[in-house]
């Protein structure tokens, strides 16, 4: 072991370098604090002992500055005492020393105090390697799930996308790196558009998983083949059940969603529904007048054979349909208050002229304003459909 | 969380002693009831008047409770505050579970089957 050994005497210094390197250890030589320190701070040295009492900078600051500087390793601090005083231990130890020894050192004391400091020092070491491993074992994890999330985005339609007379947006915020919320839209021929939203229960890994595969699941083939098999009326009830189906699990409740899905027939200025436990979708009509739709349904993946129902609303030129998730409407404040749909459904009111861009834009900084916090407990999802005022934009 | 209030001619009042039932506490009230009901406690009033929050996760924990019941007794509900009452509208479990306005007019229900 390789120790720095600060004393302003000399024969001292030599004393303890020739005891030192009698016990197969090496000695580095410091003239006061100052220098122990300039050896400290140029090796990886981790052993310092040094006489209480020096001219300039003393044992007590010696000690006092190794602890307040970050060396990246511990130092232990042995500090020699002249006389054996007990306010020189209260002294010490308040300066971060480790150990004492009295003068004369003999060679058995120096001997265990030695190992005493490598006892810590190897314990020491041990624990900044598990943390390194635990702390590449953090990057490794969280740079897979952030692999994850860019994956499941990728599955996401496009931003500002237009279908037919429909500018749709989106907004897609995973509370950690995933999301077990999941949605897309296309066009459905040149006159619909189909579109799902899904939030499975529970957070993190587990139903970003179904989510993703619910996005793999539900592609535009799946959608038009089982909610538009004779052209019309759309049935949108015919997906649910089919995913109630494929999803529900008599045993085990823990992987059940709620699902919206629903189909825009631009001629006939209507969407058609089936409401499966998703909140219900926000209208606002070209005039300004807002409507919560559906009629409420049972979650997919609960019970097996439940019947689905769609519902049909007017959706015309001008208005706008607003699709969420329940993050966004049971974020709480501090007191514990839900943002709730009567303040949502303000929010989307008084950005009614907004673009659907800028309406996505300021929900986050809206909802971080009401929880008080930048991140959210819950994914956080909307599809905003807005018909243009011209029949055939 | 869950405290048994009354016992009387085989049917038992729980009461839900949290404010959420929510993803936080789920798992633990799961694990509760599934005791309770392997216990024997088949013939449940579930006492929810203390609670403002239900969420998904909580909804699948008590839909687990009920299936875990299923025919061998009653898992029946009590005094759902509005909030609860809303998520159980749009989920449609107001129509799965048995939904009583107080644990008396649930236990008269539960006494007679």
């Amino acid at each position: 072991m390789r120790v720095v050994v600060a004393d302003d005497d000399l024969s001292q210094r030599f004393y303890l370098s020739g005891l030192l390197d009698r016990m197969g250890h090496e000695a580095l030589l410091a003239a006061d604090g100052g220098e122990a320190l300039e050896l400290l701070e140029r090796s990886d040295i981790s052993v310092v002992i040094s006489d209480i009492e020096m001219p300039g900078i003393d044992g007590l600051d010696l000690a006092r500055a190794v602890r307040a500087r970050s060396f990246g390793r511990y130092i232990y601090v042995v500090l020699v005492t002249g006389r054996d005083r007990p306010q020189d231990y209260v002294l010490g130890l308040d300066a971060g020393a480790d150990d004492f020894m009295s003068k004369p050192v003999e060679p058995p004391i120096l001997e265990v105090r030695l190992r005493a400091a490598q006892r810590l020092l190897t314990y020491e070491r041990e624990l900044q390697v598990k943390s390194r491993h635990l702390a590449q074992a953090k990057q490794q994890i969280e740079d897979d799930l952030a692999a994850a999330g860019d994956t499941q985005r990728a599955l996401l339609p496009k931003l500002d996308l237009k279908l037919g007379a429909c500018l749709v947006q989106r907004l897609f915020m995973p509370s950690q790196f995933v999301s077990g919320d999941m949605f897309n839209y296309f066009a459905l021929g040149e006159d619909r558009i189909g579109f799902y939203a899904a939030d499975v229960s529970g957070h993190g890994v587990r139903p970003a998983l179904l989510a993703a595969s619910l996005g793999h699941l539900i592609t535009p083939d799946i959608f038009a083949e089982t909610v538009l098999p004779n052209g019309s009326p759309p049935t949108p009830e015919r997906l649910a059940e089919r995913l109630n189906r494929r999803f529900v699990n008599d045993e085990d409740v823990s992987n059940y969603f709620s699902f919206l899905c629903g189909v825009i027939d631009q001629p006939a200025r209507e969407v058609v529904l089936c409401q499966a436990g998703h909140p219900h979708p926000l209208l606002i009509s070209g005039g300004g007048e807002h409507r919560w739709l559906g009629d409420g349904g049972t979650p997919l993946g609960l019970f097996a054979g439940v019947e689905y129902e769609r519902t049909t609303h007017r959706f015309g030129p001008g208005d706008r349909l607003i699709v969420h998730s329940d993050g966004i409407t049971e974020a709480v404040d501090a007191t514990g208050a839900q943002y709730g749909d009567e303040r949502f459904a303000s929010f989307a009111l008084d950005h009614r002229d907004a673009l659907a861009r800028d309406l996505c834009e300021q929900l986050i900084p809206t909802l971080s304003a009401w929880t008080g916090q930048a991140e959210f407990k819950d994914d956080i999802s909307m599809i905003v459909f807005d018909r243009s005022e011209s029949e055939n934009a | 969380m869950l405290e048994p209030t009354v016992r009387t001619q085989g049917v038992t009042v729980y009461r839900f002693m949290e404010a959420r039932l929510d993803a936080a506490n789920a798992p633990t009230f799961k694990d509760r009831m599934a005791r309770a009901i392997d216990q024997g406690d088949v013939r449940i009033v579930l006492d929810m008047g203390g609670v403002d929050f239900v969420d998904s996760s909580g909804l699948g924990a008590l839909v687990g409770a009920l299936k875990r019941v299923g025919s061998r007794g009653d898992l029946a509900l009590a005094s759902l505050r509005p909030p609860v009452q809303k998520v159980f509208k749009l989920t449609r479990m107001d129509r799965v579970f048995q939904i009583f306005p107080d644990t008396d007019s649930a236990m008269g229900r539960l006494k007679e089957t």
